[in-house]
């Protein structure tokens, strides 16, 4: 079990390791046309990622991972 | 150039200043890091979304929230933003005690009065009622020309529980602003005042006509959180996002109102304190270890944009989950769109998780103080989300959105629970 946890860990050091190391991927500045549409914003839907995040808070045994919650509740 | 060209324009230039960086502080905030051509950017209007949300279990829960949140981006390139959310609660909740075939009777949390359940029935405490309000605030703002600061701050605040928060988040942009990396720190400290204060844990439930012991009127809880992250641009139409977190909590974790069910050997209730079954109050730790790992892919496919995410969280309690969460854009023109999402979630259960105990096995529990819930939320469960959502733009150009999606949890040994959500977006 544990060893698994550090498998999966390592994973994705070894993920973000490469990613950050290939400085040859990405766009250059004029080729972000597209990167900079309202819907391809990495959180497009703030009003709806809230809302589902503080139900899923609330009836689910997990929360967190993209971002701060904005104050629990007492529900869970 | 008319006032209408001049506001498309500026729209323009802010829309192409959005890059890659994610959203740190949830929905709150949309952190647009410093562009290439931020100079052109001047001081704008205030930007407000609205939205009210329903989301209703049939024969249980049901919650309306109205919510309204606005920013305003400076001459100097920082954003101020708030954000208020009221949610009127009402409805029945599982309380934990098992079915049975016979007819069970608890005494409400408040201590005065009683309600039942019928045979076969999931035991529902149908005092469940409650409205919460909550602000936060947030700020960004730049430290040089590649990175800045996010702050954030929050209160909500119901009947029996109040939280208080901050964060602070360091974004740093690189590689042409192609990678951008992140490291935030949160606190949030909690008070719980359980209604009729909290329960002994392990004590047995009384009847409404004999006196309750209780521990003390409130409690506290105190975490802390640390979120890394990597965004990366891989190409024109496709970027992608990383995230570990870990979450640290101390405090009082119980539901005060959840109680266990000690059966005989043939999963009879058995009388005592008065009531026609033996309930245990819960027993969560005093602490929890969390971490996660999210990944995040939006991809510009041939004019629609395919948002795919995955988390793996797991625990010190042995809770581990997985959830894949799916939505495809279907782009029309003038702005309409169409957005079908799916999410699976599954959770393995917390290690002291039980469904009910016997009484032999109630008996050990007590004597060595050990944790119990019968929390369904903290079981093995499933949950699939399926959904749509409609995008249209007013004749104005204002954006507007309805979501519909159903909500079904699949608990194992519990009954399951459907939920319908609908939403209503407007932006101004």
């Amino acid at each position: 079990m544990k060893l698994d946890k550090i498998k999966k860990v390592a994973l994705v050091i070894l993920g973000m390791s490469l990613i950050s190391a290939c400085g040859n991927l990405g766009v250059k500045p004029w080729e972000r046309d597209v990167l900079a549409r309202d819907d391809m914003a990495l959180e497009s839907a703030a009003m709806d990622s809230a809302f589902d995040d503080h139900i899923y808070f609330s009836k689910e045994a997990s929360s967190g991972g993209k971002g701060f919650g904005g104050g629990g509740c007492g529900c869970n | 150039m008319g006032v209408t060209n001049m506001k498309n324009n500026y729209r323009n230039i802010r829309n192409n200043l959005k890059t890659a960086t994610g959203t740190l502080l949830g929905a709150a905030t949309a952190i647009v890091p410093i562009s290439s051509v931020q100079a052109v950017e001047a001081s704008s209007e205030w930007e407000t979304d609205v939205a009210v949300l329903i989301y209703n279990e049939a024969d249980r829960v049901s919650a309306f929230e109205p919510a309204i949140a606005t920013k305003k981006t400076f001459d100097d390139e920082s954003v101020l933003g708030f954000k208020f959310v009221f949610d009127a609660l009402t409805g029945a909740s599982a309380n934990g005690a098992a079915t049975s075939d016979d007819v069970q009777t608890f005494t409400r949390p408040s201590g005065n009065g009683e309600y039942s359940t019928a045979a076969s029935d999931t035991p529902l405490d149908d005092t469940f009622r409650d409205t919460r309000v909550s602000l936060t605030a947030n700020y960004e703002t730049p430290v040089g020309r590649l990175n800045k600061m996010v702050y954030g701050a929050n209160i909500s605040n119901e009947y029996d529980f109040l939280s208080l928060g901050g964060s602070a988040t360091y974004l740093q942009d690189m590689n042409e602003r192609n990678t951008t990396l992140s490291a935030g720190m949160s606190f949030e400290y909690d008070s719980i005042k359980p209604v009729g204060g909290k329960p002994v844990p392990l004590s047995e439930m009384k009847a409404n006509t004999e006196t309750q012991v209780r521990d003390g009127a409130d409690d506290t809880r105190i975490m802390s959180e640390l979120l890394l992250g990597i965004t990366q641009i891989i190409d024109r139409n496709t970027l992608v996002q990383f995230n570990y977190g870990f979450a640290l909590s101390d405090g009082y974790h119980n539901d005060a109102y959840k109680v266990t069910s000690v059966l005989d050997s043939n999963g009879d209730l058995i009388a005592a304190n008065g009531l026609n079954g033996t309930y245990l109050y819960e027993n969560r730790p005093d602490s929890r270890t969390k971490h996660s790992l999210y990944g995040k892919i939006k991809h510009f496919l041939n004019g629609d944009v395919v948002d795919v995410s995955y988390r793996y969280m797991w625990d010190d309690w042995e809770v581990a989950s997985n959830t894949v969460d799916f939505h495809y854009r279907k782009n029309f023109s003038n702005g309409f769109y169409l957005e079908p999402h799916v999410r699976y979630y599954s959770q393995e259960a917390a290690e002291f998780y039980q469904y009910s105990l016997t009484d032999t096995e109630a008996t050990a529990l007590i004597a060595s103080n050990g944790n119990l819930t019968s929390d369904y939320r903290l079981g093995d469960m499933t949950a699939t989300t399926l959904g749509l959502k409609l995008g249209f733009l007013t004749p104005n150009g204002n954006e507007n959105s309805v979501r519909l999606e159903m909500y079904t949890q699949n608990p194992d040994l519990n009954e399951s629970v459907e939920a319908v959500i609908l939403q209503y977006n407007y932006s101004f």
